[in-house]
């Protein structure tokens, strides 16, 4: 009797060792495909903004993108610029690199750099606008 | 021998409800704090979740092959650099937290690569590179390969 409760003990607890084992090699595997799985986001999606000396702010779909200044900056050009931001999201002007440029004259340039100046948080704490510049090489 | 059996399903329902159910891309909760972070995976620990990009590079120009990061969690006020392969073509990237941490792989087109990350508030710069071959060293020069200082 002892023997046959050993030997249906082990019919059970065997095939549960198994699925625990499978448990975890799927746990592993999830784990390592979450490594890479970074997003990137496109809503809202915002119109064309055009900002120059003359325009230096602009207010669209409760967006607003300020210019605060420019200058040259060894061999680059140096914007800086403020947004809101639409969520608390890691929002960023560009992110392949096209989707901002500089242009003078009847020149377009893209950015070689884009960084982090601050953000400017709102009274509960929450960040609501950030501030970044961008480096164009003019040469 | 019931109970045994009733016992093993109801530890089995519960494995199944805490893989299928666990937060792998986005933990809520960082699993390490100071200086404890030193040299761990941002994604592992938990430290990537929410965090910003403070700086990106495209060194080789815009439109480039490479784009390098530097990322920052205020979960866990660490740093780590990001390199992206924008080149369309498999290669060896490497990304460099300077002076720190470096790592590298062989990266499918449009996947990034990162470091170890490091606990601190200020001073770090990324640094990446793209190769036929690995690069199995830390990229710190030129220059040009680094985003600037934040």
């Amino acid at each position: 009797m002892l023997k046959t409760q050993k030997v249906k003990m082990i019919r059970w607890v065997f095939p549960f060792l198994v699925f625990v084992g499978l448990a975890v090699a799927i746990f592993q595997i999830r784990q390592a495909s979450a490594r890479d799985a970074i997003g990137y986001f496109t809503q809202p999606n915002l119109e064309n903004v055009n900002l120059d000396k003359q325009v230096t702010q602009l207010t669209v779909n409760d967006i607003t993108i300020r210019l605060l200044g420019s200058h040259q900056n060894g061999e680059n050009y140096q914007v800086d610029i403020c947004y809101t931001l639409p969520d608390d999201r890691d929002w960023l002007l560009a992110y392949r690199g096209n989707e901002v440029t500089l242009g003078v004259q009847d020149r377009v340039f893209l950015p070689v750099e884009e960084g982090t100046i601050g953000w400017l948080p709102s009274t509960d704490g929450s960040k609501t606008e950030r501030c970044e510049y961008l480096l164009f090489p003019v040469g | 021998m019931r109970k045994v059996k009733i016992a093993l399903i109801a530890m089995s329902a519960i494995i199944i409800v805490v893989v299928l159910g666990f937060p792998f891309a986005s933990v809520a909760y960082a699993l390490c704090s100071g200086s404890a972070c030193n040299g761990t995976d941002p994604l592992a620990t938990g430290c990537s979740a929410g965090a910003a990009t403070v700086r990106q590079k495209w060194p080789y120009g815009n439109p480039g092959p490479l784009k390098v990061e530097l990322r920052f969690s205020d979960t866990c006020n660490t740093f780590w650099a990001r390199s992206w392969n924008y080149s369309g073509l498999y290669y060896y990237i490497n990304a460099t937290l300077k002076n720190w941490y470096w790592y590298q792989r062989y990266s499918p087109p449009s996947d990034s690569t990162y470091s170890a990350q490091r606990y601190g508030s200020s001073g770090f710069q990324a640094c990446g590179d793209f190769s036929t071959s690995p690069i199995t060293w830390p990229v710190t020069s030129p220059s040009w390969k680094c985003t600037s200082t934040y």
